[in-house]
């Protein structure tokens, strides 16, 4: 496999995830992009200057960290050590979790829109489910419908699922 | 792989969410494109350090070569050069005749006519025993002892001085 190639692999397999790790650093999705991508760039010269990297998805984790922790000391000039998590070779949790908040996200992008837009309304905006139905013009009922669809997407329990609502 | 999440998490993810972001396919063309334009413009950098450090070196190299012709070549006064395929040449490295190094160049040239050329730009008398001998080629002599030497060991002749 061409050193592109492994490149790719690791980019796709881990791309979400590192952009989710870098926004528990920088707290803004567009710029963990860009460090990311930056830190993606930085590894390839450096493959292609012939350095030898045994662990590339732990490495990859490592530079990211780092520049995400450079991008936040350069805008506030100083960060508090506690509120940094730590890092990923001391067996920390913020690997894992952003795995998992990575899947989420992959998740709610699979939503039908109107049922995405339901739980962003409700779970991001915290609207009541009577201003939502009020909003989108449609009734509490089906609110409570995309609610339960959602949840239940997100759990993995992707099938068809049919309410009875008795008053 | 586990797609159990707790509320913290989903929360920091709606917090965070926003829609057409983190699409895996069009970011990795975006990094293929600047990986290649990173490429390509290293190896711009490279040809145009080696194009300009060639021409560096060849300026400086017809500068030298100029620099050495003028201070070296001078048009000789003496010699008769008007003859057919003989040129001789006189680098001189000051005024005087003695210290200079003289390039002689003859095509089938009669050794007569080659002794005369020697002799006046010596100040000598050179003759040979043998004269259907002609001279063919190019030599350089700095001093007339060198000249006659070159001419007796390639032609197999004698050179006398009178």
């Amino acid at each position: 496999m061409s050193e592109i190639s492994k490149i790719e692999r690791l980019f796709m397999t881990n791309y979400r995830t590192l952009c989710i790790y870098s926004t528990h650093y920088v707290d803004d999705i567009d710029i963990a992009e860009d460090i990311v991508m930056d830190c993606f760039v930085k590894y390839t010269e450096r493959i292609e200057q012939g350095e030898k990297i045994l662990a590339p998805k732990n490495y990859m984790f490592h530079m990211v960290r780092n520049a995400s922790i450079d991008y936040k000391k350069h805008m506030y000039q100083t960060i508090q050590t506690e509120n940094i998590p730590e890092i990923i070779d001391e067996g920390n949790d913020l690997y894992e979790q952003s795995e998992r908040e990575a899947r989420l996200w992959t998740a709610i992008d699979n939503l039908p829109s109107a049922c995405r837009n339901v739980l962003l309304m409700s779970k991001r905006e915290g609207m009541k489910y009577e201003e939502i139905a009020v909003q989108l013009g449609i009734s509490i009922k089906t609110v409570e419908a995309h609610m339960y669809k959602a949840y239940n997407t997100l759990r993995g329990k992707a099938k068809a699922i049919y309410v009875m609502f008795f008053m | 792989m586990s797609n159990k999440f707790n509320d913290k998490e989903l929360k920091f993810v709606l917090s965070h969410y926003k829609e057409e972001r983190m699409n895996t396919d069009v970011a990795w063309k975006k990094l293929a494109t600047k990986i290649s334009h990173t490429k390509t413009e290293k190896y711009k950098r490279l040809a145009m350090t080696a194009s300009i450090t060639f021409f560096v070196g060849l300026l400086f190299a017809i500068g030298i070569y100029f620099i050495q012709s003028y201070k070296k070549i001078k048009t000789p006064t003496n010699p008769n050069v008007n003859r057919n395929d003989t040129t001789i040449q006189t680098l001189v490295n000051d005024s005087t005749l003695n210290d200079s190094s003289i390039v002689f160049h003859y095509k089938k040239e009669p050794i007569n006519n080659v002794l005369r050329d020697i002799s006046s730009i010596y100040n000598s008398n050179l003759v040979t025993n043998d004269t259907t001998k002609r001279v063919t080629g190019e030599f350089e002599v700095n001093s007339l002892e060198e000249a006659i030497n070159i001419l007796e060991m390639t032609l197999d002749i004698k050179i006398e001085k009178r």
